[in-house]
């Protein structure tokens, strides 16, 4: 019934411009600044449908290219997904060529002809260790990173052999260089520095992460971001390709909904903010983030 | 001679590692009797702690509708109105599209309001289903069916307003209670509860009182199983033998005595403010030339991590009606599972049993 529907032309454009408008009242409230993606359920996709494994991933990609058009055209200023896990590596060699030929035809599209960067004006970072990512595919990563620094819209982070330990042993990396290097004091190292020397220091903090498939686990995604207290964590029982733009938009409403409330909670009880902030009054950074946010 | 030579680089490889743990052991505690001392030269107020709440709908619904009236959100505001000049038009429409914007809340609220019915149903319909009857042997035989039960858990739990029903220190320290007891009668001896300001930490002999009553009732007063407590950032211990309360926080070893269940817990500092010292301390290091920053690694700062916060739990079992970490340490979650029941705010057998239940029809496949 909605196959025969959608086989009109008019429905099409109604439902493309019902859209539109959906995206643009949920503009008027509190959107979130950064969604994290566990992008799970693509080989089980595959199955299921008895198509071939890289069909499956394909179909991912195109479902993440929707979802991410809801979330732009809502306000979202940046989106991070889990592309590729270090973990990953330990699948079988044909699907890693596979997985990583994709990558290279795609982001090819992006760099030949930035068509779908240009229109929405987005950024494309590259998170993760590169050094374990094949030349070839590396100098495409690197080149649509390149090619779209200068879109100021929103910020895609494509999480590209990356795991959240890895990322935070990095940060603590860094921060020792700096030291080393008398850029930075010991006494001045706190949470924020941390934050600020991940992959992730310089988009927003995580408001939000989605994880499909129904697996109730964080598998080395953002532990650093996600843990913190008001991050939400939304798990779906729909498979990453079966998950569209309705589902999206659910999601931003249940998240509105509860930030319209949680904000006036906040402000009716001055005393309890008062007093978390109480909590650290020794340590000088972590107050200056909180009298920041507050 | 090679494997000399490799067994000493070890060798002094773990001397440094134990080296880094004291250290930063030291500076958590140091900044510790520096939050107390501060906490003390301010004016001796009743100290309110942050408490955990939740809205009525009524409540829910009448602040949507202020939203609608006054949505002054800066952040919206900068969104919508891209230069100052607010022109009428611009106005009009922002308004038409936020009365939309406010029926979906409508809608969503009345949703969440028939999840909030069906879940509080099946909650209780479960609940009379299965009870522990506060019988090590009906959970015993609850939890034998399961195929695998977590080697590690872990809890988180709310301090709730001592107005509520089972709300305060004591009714906290009495769902941990509750908790070991249950854990006990699975066999699970390894447990972390988490509550993020530390009230429990601090509440030690309310604690202990409560899990030998619970213990009492639940194994009978001959033969009280004993326990330990861990306060990991502290580095502090007690131990409950046969009933009765030993500090050991001064003695460097503890008694080689057997433990039916050690209790570790564990507050927000144990999280980020853990891994922050972790850094200071090995920039100090790196700074003295003591450590090199090529030995750092994922598997070197889990060693560390793991002595400072404690191991990664298998399963994360959280009483609270939607899923916020609220600060759980970031390393420990790599793989945990975490289970919690949309619409519960209670500590009870059922979610407790639940999350057990779901927890050994999981695989996890690293990768794969």
């Amino acid at each position: 019934m909605t196959d025969w529907l959608a086989s009109f032309p008019l429905t099409q454009r109604v439902m493309e411009m019902g859209k539109v408008q959906i995206c643009k009242s949920l503009r008027t409230g509190p959107v979130p600044q950064h969604i994290g993606f566990i992008m799970d359920g693509n080989r089980t996709y595959a199955k299921i449908k008895h198509i071939e494994l890289k069909e499956g991933h394909s179909a991912g990609f195109e479902s993440m290219a929707r979802i991410l058009e809801v979330c732009y055209d809502c306000g979202v200023k940046c989106a991070s997904v889990f592309a590729f896990s270090i973990e990953n590596y330990k699948r079988s060699s044909y699907e890693i060529q596979w997985l990583m030929e994709l990558a290279k035809t795609k982001f090819k599209q992006v760099v030949g002809n930035g068509e779908i960067c240009e229109q929405f004006g987005i950024q494309i970072r590259i998170l993760g260790d590169l050094d374990l990512v094949p030349d070839d595919v590396k100098q495409v990563l690197l080149q649509a990173q390149e090619i779209t620094k200068h879109n100021t819209r929103a910020v895609l982070n494509v999480c590209w052999s990356y795991t959240s330990r890895d990322d935070m042993t990095h940060s603590i990396k860094e921060i020792l260089h700096k030291v080393t290097k008398n850029q930075l004091k010991v006494k001045d190292i706190d949470e924020d520095c941390i934050s600020k020397n991940l992959y992730t220091g310089d988009s927003p903090p995580l408001d939000l992460l989605i994880r499909t498939s129904g697996v109730y686990r964080l598998s080395d995604f953002m532990l650093w971001e996600s843990s913190k207290e008001g991050c939400d964590i939304e798990i779906l029982d729909v498979l990453w390709p079966q998950f569209n733009a309705m589902n999206m938009v659910w999601i931003l409403i249940k998240w509105s909904f509860s930030k319209t409330y949680n904000v006036k909670n906040k402000n009716l009880n001055p005393k309890a903010t008062s007093n978390i902030s109480n909590d650290n009054s020794n340590d000088s950074g972590v107050k200056k983030s909180l009298v920041n946010k507050l | 001679m090679g494997k000399d030579s490799e067994s000493e680089s070890s060798a002094f490889e773990i001397r440094s590692n134990e080296n880094i743990v004291e250290q930063t052991q030291a500076r958590i505690k140091k900044t510790e009797e520096l939050q107390k001392i501060n906490s003390k030269s301010k004016s001796h107020q009743t100290e309110e702690l942050p408490v955990y709440t939740k809205d009525s709908f009524l409540q829910s619904f009448n602040h949507i509708v202020k939203a609608l009236i006054s949505p002054q959100d800066e952040e919206v505001k900068r969104r919508w109105f891209k230069n100052n000049n607010e022109s009428t038009s611009e106005i009009i429409s922002f308004y038409i599209y936020r009365s939309v914007l406010t029926m979906f809340y409508l809608i969503y609220s009345i949703y969440a309001l028939f999840q909030y019915v069906v879940n509080k149903s099946k909650l209780k319909f479960l609940s009379m289903a299965y009870k522990s009857n506060e019988d090590p042997s009906v959970i015993n035989s609850d939890i034998n069916k399961l195929p695998k039960i977590p080697q590690k858990l872990s809890f988180i739990l709310n301090y709730k307003s001592e107005q509520e029903e089972g709300g305060g220190i004591e009714g906290l320290c009495d769902d941990g209670a509750l908790i070991a007891a249950w854990c006990i009668s699975s066999g699970i001896s390894n447990i972390s509860i988490y509550e993020v300001n530390g009230v429990l930490k601090r509440s030690v002999p309310e604690l202990t009182k409560a899990i030998f009553e619970k213990f009492e009732t639940y194994f009978g007063t001959e033969n009280v199983p004993n326990f330990l407590i861990k306060i990991p950032h502290l580095n502090l211990s007690y131990s409950g033998v046969d009933g009765v309360l030993v500090d050991n926080s001064n003695e460097k070893t503890s008694n080689n005595g057997y433990y039916d269940i050690e209790i570790s817990l564990l507050s927000k500092v144990d999280g980020r403010s853990t891994i922050v010292e972790l850094t200071k301390v090995m920039a100090q290091l790196t700074k003295n030339g003591e450590l090199k920053r090529s030995d750092i690694t994922i598997k070197f700062l889990d060693h560390e991590l793991r002595q400072l916060v404690g191991e990664e739990p298998d399963l994360i079992i959280i009483f609270q009606p939607y899923l916020d970490l609220q600060g759980y340490p970031p390393w420990q979650i790599r793989l945990s599972e975490m289970y919690w029941e949309p619409d519960n705010d209670t500590v009870s057998y059922v979610v407790f049993l639940r999350a057990l239940q779901k927890y050994s029809t999981c695989k996890v496949n690293i990768g794969r």
